[in-house]
């Protein structure tokens, strides 16, 4: 375990060592967050209620959306993609370290720095604009939060490791990437419920049925009370089934990736 | 009328005996196994190469790619697979603290091999063995034995002090506290980096940051060390420094160390065996010195005139192959060599004189030319 937390306590280190950058990165999030709401705010403002989303919900929304967007999406794993592509990657395969957990510290240390910020920059916008956050009523609630919260950020760093691994075969792993990315954004409810847009019962059962929700929407949607207990249950359960497939893959996909690793680059 | 024997079956008795020749049989085994561990593994491993490669190779599969944008459309749908031998059923051993030089051109395959001895890529073909490991089923405590220096990658972390890569390599190869503390400081000094150690890597000069890698792939105290190309873009001190280091840390720790590289003079210094690979294919493996024996039948005659000198009467003592009007290379059968030589001092107006060896690039490009 030491040298993961290692490896959790230098990404961290290296995360801060470019100041500028950093900051312009969270600035560029915080444009996002203010379109986002003033859009919302604009929707909802003539009934108070849009797609069955009271405005305050629709608020908490996405706001909630702009925190997990940073604990879930990392960019962490992306580097193992150039890593394999110039070489570098040879450089764990030589040393008695588990890669998969070595990049899972980093991705961890920098949503955890993000997650932080994140939750910060809401707080400043909803003081400045005067704008409701909305808590849940029972505080088990937040411990359903947490566990759908982790199993989601499990879920997307598990993904995209995968897609990493495509550059095993192919130099051309960034244009999928950033399809798979693109897609993602969208179809998790990163920038509003994606129930607004399941307008029939196969869409509905589409969304529910494949990964995507489970990242941003599912939480959210846990965090809003408007997920039943029985419904609650089954979310967690395909949430998992899937880390259980993707991780599956996952391996398989490794195992033939050594096979096709030639080492370019040294 | 004395009784006759009864035999009594009490279950205690009989595990008890079975029990007790169980022991005795266990006893004996572990006589057995101690005595063919010392009488007969022990030598045997001692004895045993640390490296053993039997008829290895690897090949790689790539698509043919052509110039232009219709060649490139058409290859969405169709590629041409081909295949490149990059090391052809190559075979050597290597005994425990040699420092064995791996030379050969660009694409020859001694990076290849280096790849699969540390376990980076699968081979095609063959066996091999590195401390009685198999190296591409990466073993942990394989892993924890080795360490692989390759000049144009590092491992440490580009935004932090060297020191932070050294912490998490500690941690990787679970190196206990005061083992890390005693090598670092030993390793530190030797190559003169202390004051470095807590200096952003990227702001260090090239020089230092292959020390630092050095010290980055040491910690552990590993038994093989890979060096691939490690001083390449140094300059000439930083070079001296590296070979200086090496020199002394594999004699004083009896590592074994590969080592490739450009710089001949790397391979002078430090190897007294080399391998010499050409299109994947082992050419020659054996001493420096047995290797001008081989290939070379002559040597170089250095001479400065104290006045100018006509090339026909340097002809007659051997091929000419550098010449200035009081300046001349020759070129002269060894055996000749001191006879030629004391020839010169008494019939020409000889100012200075040396007799050297071919250099060991061109007994090298010798080789590759002769072959190809």
């Amino acid at each position: 375990m030491r040298p993961y937390i290692s490896a959790f306590r230098m990404s961290l280190s290296e995360q801060v060592t470019y100041r500028f950058g950093f900051f312009f990165a969270r600035l560029r999030g915080l444009f996002v967050l203010v379109t986002l709401f003033f859009v919302w705010s604009a929707v909802s403002m003539k009934t108070g209620f849009f797609a069955g989303y009271s405005r305050e919900e629709l608020m908490t929304y996405v706001f909630g959306a702009h925190i997990l967007r940073s604990l879930v999406f990392g960019s962490q794993s992306r580097r193992i993609a150039s890593e394999i592509h110039d070489g570098t990657f040879s450089l764990f395969l030589v040393r008695p370290v588990n890669h998969f957990l070595f990049y899972y510290a980093r991705e961890l240390s920098e949503r955890l720095l993000l997650g932080f910020f994140a939750v910060l920059e809401v707080g400043i916008i909803v003081v400045f604009f005067d704008s409701t956050f909305l808590f849940p009523s029972h505080l088990s609630v937040f411990f359903f939060v947490f566990l759908s919260v982790f199993l989601s950020h499990m879920l997307y760093y598990c993904m995209s490791y995968g897609m990493s691994m495509l550059a095993f075969w192919s130099r051309e792993a960034m244009g999928p990437r950033f399809l798979f990315e693109w897609i993602l954004e969208f179809l998790s409810g990163a920038f509003f419920p994606v129930s607004i847009v399941a307008t029939n019962v196969a869409l509905v059962f589409l969304f529910f049925a494949l990964p995507f929700i489970y990242l941003v929407f599912m939480p959210l949607t846990i965090y809003l009370e408007r997920v039943p207990g029985n419904q609650l249950f089954l979310s967690f359960v395909w949430q998992g089934m899937w880390i259980a497939i993707v991780a599956g893959l996952l391996r398989a996909l490794w195992r033939r990736g050594l096979r096709a690793y030639t080492g370019e680059g040294i | 009328m004395p009784r006759s024997p009864v035999l009594v079956f009490c279950p205690e008795t009989i595990f008890e005996r079975v029990e007790l020749a169980r022991d005795t049989v266990n006893f004996a085994l572990f006589r057995l196994k101690c005595s063919w561990y010392s009488t007969v593994y022990l030598p045997i491993l001692c004895l045993m190469p640390i490296i053993n490669v039997n008829h290895l190779s690897k090949t790689y599969e790539y698509y043919k790619k052509q110039a232009g944008l219709w060649n490139s459309v058409k290859s969405l749908f169709h590629r041409e697979k081909l295949f490149t031998v990059a090391v052809n059923n190559i075979s050597f051993s290597i005994e425990t603290g040699e420092m064995v030089g791996f030379l050969g051109p660009n694409g020859a395959g001694k990076t290849t091999t280096l790849k699969m001895l540390s376990g980076i890529l699968y081979p095609t073909s063959g066996e091999a063995s590195v401390l009685g490991y198999t190296p591409w089923k990466r073993q942990k405590e394989f892993q924890k034995q080795f360490a692989i220096v390759m000049g144009q990658k590092n491992q440490l972390w580009w935004d932090l002090p060297a020191m932070e890569s050294f912490i998490l390599n500690k941690e990787i190869y679970e190196v206990p506290d005061a083992q890390f503390k005693k090598t670092l400081d030993e390793l530190a000094v030797l190559l003169d980096i202390t004051e470095i150690l807590d200096v952003q890597v990227r702001k260090l000069s090239l020089g230092q940051r292959m020390k630092c890698e050095l010290v980055a792939a040491l910690l552990h105290s590993p038994k093989v060390l890979f060096l691939d190309e490690p001083t390449i873009g140094l300059d000439v001190v930083s070079q001296n420094n590296i070979r200086e280091f090496l020199k002394k840390y594999n004699r004083e720790k009896h590592v074994t160390i590969v080592l490739t590289s450009h710089y001949m003079e790397d391979v002078e210094a430090l190897c007294e065996r080399v391998i010499i690979i050409n299109y994947g294919a082992l050419m020659y493996d054996g001493g420096l010195v047995e290797l001008l024996n081989r290939y070379i039948d002559h040597k170089l005659l250095e001479v400065t005139f104290t006045e100018k000198v006509s090339a026909d009467q340097l002809k007659k003592l051997g091929k000419i192959k550098e010449r200035t009007p009081q300046r001349v290379v020759l070129e002269v059968p060894k055996s000749n060599a001191k006879h030629v030589a004391a020839s010169m001092l008494t019939q020409l107006p000889v100012d200075d004189i040396l007799i050297n060896e071919v250099p060991i690039d061109d007994v090298i490009r010798k080789i590759f030319q002769e072959k190809r």
